[in-house]
């Protein structure tokens, strides 16, 4: 696939440079290029997936580290976040020790009432 | 009695107007979506109520992997540790399984079922707890073969290399795997050997700059093609390019056309696959694109009253956009005009993507 043809000298030198930036070998040094800038979308805050995974930042932050790009109102994306982010902060630990904490509720937004309060188990301490 | 036959004759045409299926329509097909209730609930795309549930025995499902037949769904659960093979016409679950035994657990972090379902190939990461500790094992591409239900081999990592998440695509027959990373890997399904390799590191044109293959949807593509937008960053001045482009992995081809400078736009097929719909989510912004394929041009963009979290999918017969993901709604929008119609209920959040399939 070739969309475009050189028709003057200075297309020509471009695409001579641009034929040899490709056959060079992977991982040999890149030469310094003319009018190169900087990326132009700088770098997002370290999150990983958008998702508080560790008690820093404590809680869910929106993928420009915000909040402002949450899901609204906030039970809409409970369970999702609940289940992809784990959400060890905010929420009981549905893996080993609060299983059916949503048992009685599969839509947050209508039915958040019903989730469960897990307290510590007393026997355990 | 004048009164009464007076009534009825009143009230006749409001209880037919409220059993009259809503209009336009968005086609005939059945739509699937996996539940925070532990189901996969089936709606008809006719009247948008519900039509069905699969219940779930390995419970809330944390995604649906079609098979090329589009007969079976393969649901991985929310705990990452157990398989639920379904039957798509007969609503029934066929099996179930899990690779946790005793104190090893065994999270499954991804899947590709082949296009033959002989075998599916797992990512998946061990845990196994000791006495004072867990034991975190090396994450693996194993092989799970459907006739024998159990993992026979685990697939040595190309070139060695260890990945946290992998791009996996079949070719139709299901005789060669296509691993996805700087470059193509090919590999044969018999003894997972590299065959061949597809450069996609390398530009393929002059100046173009390597392509950024990312997840790429291909529910309303041919097997072995997809169709989708593509970003790639020239070295020159590293301005970062949308495509619109098709892909053919037998033939190894890229079919690329910038569109513009790359924004965060997600894309979906219309079943006609002539025109292809963006939805680009900004805090505060939200746009539907129009793209003509066959021309490879972006028709339009429009904002609209969008929400955070979205997904989109163009209905069976092309006429409306089905808003879904993060909630227990689907808003029903005209892909002519992107008013908003109306939006679905549903009694349980979703946690899958959506699936529009014909009846049977």
């Amino acid at each position: 696939m070739k969309h475009l043809t050189p028709i003057n000298h200075k297309a020509t030198r471009i695409e001579v440079v641009t034929s040899s930036e490709a056959a060079r070998p992977e991982g040999a040094a890149k030469d310094v290029v003319a009018l190169q800038g900087p990326p132009q979308q700088p770098e997002p805050p370290h999150i990983p997936n958008g998702c508080s995974l560790v008690f820093a930042p404590g809680w869910e932050a929106d993928r420009n580290g915000g909040t402002a790009g949450l899901c609204q109102p906030v039970e809409r994306d409970l369970f999702d976040c609940h289940m992809g982010c784990f959400w060890p902060a905010q929420v009981p630990d549905q893996l080993n020790h609060a299983p059916d904490w949503t048992a009685k509720c599969a839509a947050a937004q209508k039915d958040w009432r019903k989730i469960d309060l897990i307290f510590p188990d007393e026997k355990k301490k | 009695m004048t009164r009464l036959v007076l009534l009825l004759l009143i009230l006749a045409p409001a209880g037919l107007s409220a059993q009259r299926p809503p209009t336009p329509s968005g086609g005939d097909h059945l739509l699937y979506i996996g539940t925070y209730a532990g189901s996969i609930q089936i709606f008809d795309e006719t009247t948008e109520k519900m039509a069905g549930e699969i219940k779930l025995n390995t419970g809330i499902p944390r995604s649906l992997t079609l098979s090329q037949s589009r007969s079976k769904f393969y649901v991985l659960d929310s705990t990452l540790e157990k398989i639920e093979i379904v039957d798509i016409p007969t609503r029934a679950s066929l099996s179930t399984f899990t690779l946790s035994e005793g104190n090893k657990q065994v999270r499954i972090r991804g899947l590709q079922v082949d296009p033959l379902e002989r075998f599916l190939i797992l990512l998946t990461r061990s845990a196994t707890k000791q006495i004072d500790r867990w034991e975190i094992g090396d994450i693996a591409l194993q092989l799970y073969d459907l006739a024998q239900n159990k993992v026979t081999r685990t697939i040595p990592w190309p070139k060695g290399e260890e990945r946290e998440n992998v791009n996996i695509r079949f070719s139709p027959d299901g005789k060669l795997l296509y691993f996805f990373g700087d470059d193509v890997l090919i590999l044969e399904t018999t003894n997972f050997t590299e065959v061949d390799t597809w450069p996609l590191s390398r530009p393929i044109e002059a100046g173009l700059g390597r392509v950024n293959f990312g997840a790429v949807e291909d529910f309303n593509e041919d097997p072995g093609f997809l169709t989708g937008l593509f970003t790639t960053q020239d070295p020159i001045q590293n301005r970062r390019i949308m495509n619109l482009g098709r892909v053919n992995l037998v033939a190894k081809t890229i079919d690329l056309t910038p569109i513009g400078p790359a924004e965060g736009v997600g894309f979906a097929l219309a079943p006609d696959r002539k025109r292809g719909y963006g939805l680009m989510q900004q805090i505060g912004r939200y746009e539907f694109w129009a793209f003509d394929v066959a021309q490879k041009k972006l028709l339009n963009r429009t904002a609209f009253e969008g929400r955070p979290r979205m997904a989109l999918r163009v209905s069976s017969n092309g006429r409306l956009l089905y808003i879904f993901q993060a909630g227990a709604t689907i808003d029903v929008y005209d892909a002519a005009s992107y008013k908003h119609l109306r939006t679905v209920e549903m009694n349980a959040d979703q946690t899958t993507n959506l699936f529009i399939l014909p009846r049977k």
